[in-house]
């Protein structure tokens, strides 16, 4: 029973991997996700306030794998639940047999469905990069000269 | 809230002191250059100035500086746009291919650059030292590559703007961005969640 099992399991990621888009075509497809207008929320509002990044963190594709993937103690996601939210899925503008081919294709490759949760990483932490001054040295930061030069200017300014 | 006098709390006096260093942080990682940032931050400090007016209190004091900061930028993009052929096409180019070279599947990973776990990767964002890594990954993308990146994922420019102030096609773009994800993604995963393969150097 076993190697027959085992030859079907076989058999049928065989099928799948042929059926299935590449994974550079997936990689491509998560970056055009990440571009595409839905994902984004622009209509909540333009500029780097946090009422907009909020949303748009909560907009984004991706984010019940990110707060999954995030959290220590949070449990890894079943092997049947590894396939594109069905909200995200149908904003992706996909057709209902290359939706198909998609999620088929993340059932099979452990290696895809991490990149898309890194993917959700990289957009969290370049999301709050915008609102932090990371500690890189003097280098990244004014001059006191250069500090003192700015507020002559300002005093200068304000004077008229 | 607003003052008797009709204006917003704003404090310009010590706008160099409290956020000066943000203000250039944020122009030196976009222009690379701290002469320039230094000239763009005395020119947002001094357009905010002229405008304390239209400070309607909605956003705090360094996200109102820090969008006229970005505004300014912008138009010098866009100048400098109309006068490069702004692309950095050929970057990464070589390394996609290599990462999407399968001998027994074409155009799947490459065990060697397949991703690999990122453990307690929600965690890393709130360690300082984490962050130091990741500014250190995008300073190692090209210019311009960085530029675009930072413009569409930390500012969240529409990408119709950014190609319009950057004289980009959008195929162009999200080119750019497909890349610069790519290596980001990269950078990090060999110099923060220590994962390395044979023959791979500092990343």
């Amino acid at each position: 029973m076993r190697p027959l099992l085992n030859w079907l399991k076989w058999r049928w990621i065989l099928v799948l991997a042929a059926l299935t888009p590449s994974c550079r075509q997936v990689a491509r497809l998560a970056s055009r996700r990440h571009e595409h207008p839905l994902s984004r929320n622009d209509s909540v509002g333009k500029g780097s306030t946090r009422a907009s990044r909020a949303a748009r963190v909560e907009g984004s594709p991706f984010s019940s794998r990110l707060r999954a993937a995030a959290g220590a103690r949070a449990p890894r996601p079943t092997r049947g639940a590894r396939v594109l939210p069905r909200k995200s899925a149908a904003s992706l503008q996909l057709s209902p047999w290359d939706r198909l081919r998609l999620r088929a294709h993340l059932t099979i490759c452990d290696a895809c469905e991490r990149y898309l949760r890194q993917l959700d990483i990289l957009y969290e932490a370049a999301g709050k990069l915008g609102e932090r001054l990371p500690d890189l040295g003097a280098e990244a930061r004014l001059a006191a000269e250069a500090k003192e030069r700015l507020k002559a200017r300002l005093r200068c300014e304000r004077a008229g | 809230m607003p003052s008797p006098n009709g204006a917003h709390d704003l404090n310009p006096e010590r706008w160099v002191d409290e956020h000066g260093d943000f203000l250039f942080h944020y122009a030196l990682s976009r222009l690379r250059d701290p002469v320039r940032a230094e000239d763009f931050v005395q020119e947002a400090l001094l357009a905010a100035l002229r405008s304390t007016d239209r400070y309607l209190g909605r956003s705090c004091e360094r996200s109102w500086l820090t969008g006229i900061l970005k505004h300014k930028l912008l138009d010098h993009f866009r100048k400098a746009g109309r006068e490069t052929n702004f692309t950095d096409l050929e970057f990464y180019g070589e390394e996609e291919n290599k990462t999407f070279e399968n001998q027994a599947f074409p155009d799947h990973w490459n065990d060697s650059c397949a991703p690999g776990e990122w453990e307690a990767a929600g965690a890393a964002l709130d360690r300082e030292e984490f962050w130091r890594v990741f500014h250190r990954c995008s300073s190692k993308l090209p210019e311009r590559v960085a530029r675009v990146f930072l413009l569409r994922e930390v500012d969240d420019v529409s990408s119709e703007e950014i190609c319009n102030a950057l004289n980009i096609s959008p195929n162009n773009l999200w080119v750019m961005l497909h890349r610069a994800r790519l290596a980001l993604r990269r950078c990090l995963e060999m110099n923060w969640f220590g994962i390395r393969r044979e023959g791979e150097g500092d990343g």
